[in-house]
């Protein structure tokens, strides 16, 4: 039981699109093995299912790059230019869609980012503060890059910030170990699945 | 990749009497402040450099107000300890610059509330005015706020280069990660020579 994610709560589910998890996508391009990142689906899956089932908002974050790169700025440019080269997440792409077991509903709103961290640059944060939510349980990939950089960003604004282990997936393990134990050390509740959702099924609505 | 000395600054995150003094507060949580002293003669010898080659200091700050009304949900709820022992307290000795990385008259100095030295700080304008395309990054703890800051230079579109030799953290395994992450998608890694030389050649 997480009493304060019984309201004013909302589901984040960071980039579980084609170009992450597919084995054909943007990642697996460039050899890593989308297996791992696989992981994530079953958790991601069951938390959006009981999400919906008790009104809990799901917002979905999508990475998106604009088809000839001009917004990857350094980080496409200089440090990991094979992005561009796979077209990983371009506008458009197959790669760029949201995988078909997580469909997002009309009714639910989706964050388009060209950043690790799903707070830069986008309106997630106004959206939130807007619709008074205060706690955001975060699950999806890659653990150490976009969730890790989304929860550092959240705790710092000053949202609960609830990462959930068994449904974030990272392409390496010794990343994905310390990653969540650095987001517990100064930033997260680690939680898994079980825990949020029994938490949501003892909630009225 | 246009690097010159008018462009860059060195950014000297955290190296203050808290985490590095054997008095300071992060010792009195337990953690080994011997690990973070690593981070000393490097970044001693980058501030050397950066004003013998008149590279712009910014020192960053980790100061909270002294009943921590400041702390939000880091310290109210992930780390309540840093309150107990007021951790970094704004006009005490903790919050001090460390004597060695002390600054002096036209260094910038960012106090920062958070880990990252980007949110609800002065810092981004002072880059943008200062019309910085190169950010060079010393300071501790490697994980926690020197990491938080250089996601966050990184995602500005500022190009980092962050002093591997120069930068430390309290436990070995969240060190090597840091290092991994920021190496894979947000930085530059070099190591303090390999910075100086840099400088040199301009």
């Amino acid at each position: 039981m997480i009493k304060n994610i019984l309201s004013r709560t909302a589901l984040l589910v960071v980039d579980m699109q084609n170009g992450f998890l597919g084995e054909n996508g943007g990642m697996a391009k460039l050899g890593f093995d989308s297996k791992l990142l696989q992981k994530a689906i079953p958790g991601c899956v069951e938390l959006v299912q009981i999400a919906r089932q008790k009104n809990t908002p799901v917002i979905f974050t999508q990475y998106l790059y604009e088809k000839d790169f001009r917004d990857g700025g350094i980080q496409v440019e200089e440090i990991f230019p094979g992005i561009k080269e796979v077209g990983l997440c371009a506008i458009g792409s197959h790669d760029s869609l949201i995988i078909d077991e997580l469909k997002p509903k009309t009714s639910e709103i989706i964050i388009e980012k060209n950043r690790p961290s799903s707070f830069y640059s986008t309106r997630l944060e106004t959206y939130l503060r807007s619709q008074k939510i205060n706690n955001l349980v975060i699950c999806g990939v890659t653990t150490n890059i976009c969730v890790e950089t989304t929860a550092r960003d959240s705790a710092q604004r000053d949202f609960g910030t609830y990462v959930v282990s068994d449904a974030v997936a990272e392409v390496d393990d010794f990343r994905h170990t310390i990653s969540l134990k650095a987001l517990e050390h100064m930033f997260a509740k680690i939680v898994t699945v079980k825990d949020v959702t029994e938490t949501w099924l003892k909630k009225n609505s | 990749m246009v690097i010159n000395n008018k462009n860059s600054i060195l950014l000297v995150i955290d190296m203050q009497n808290s985490f590095l003094h054997p008095d300071g507060t992060m010792s009195k949580l337990g953690f080994d402040c011997k690990k973070l002293r690593d981070a000393i003669p490097g970044s001693e010898e980058l501030v050397e450099k950066a004003r013998l080659n008149e590279i712009p200091i910014i020192f960053t700050q980790y100061v909270y107000h002294p009943d921590f009304k400041d702390g939000g949900w880091l310290v109210d709820e992930i780390s309540p300890e840093l309150r107990d022992v007021k951790l970094c307290v704004k006009g005490t000795w903790d919050a001090d610059n460390y004597q060695t990385l002390y600054p002096q008259k036209n260094d910038v100095i960012i106090e920062k509330n958070r880990p990252s030295a980007f949110i609800s700080t002065q810092l981004e304008s002072y880059l943008n005015a200062m019309l910085i395309e190169n950010i060079f990054v010393c300071g501790v703890t490697a994980n926690m706020c020197v990491e938080t800051t250089v996601r966050d230079a990184c995602q500005r579109d500022f190009r980092v280069f962050l002093a591997k030799d120069a930068i430390a953290e309290v436990d070995d395994d969240r060190m090597k990660v840091a290092l991994l992450a920021m190496e894979y998608f947000f930085a530059k890694v070099l190591n303090v020579q390999e910075i100086i030389q840099l400088w040199n050649k301009k």
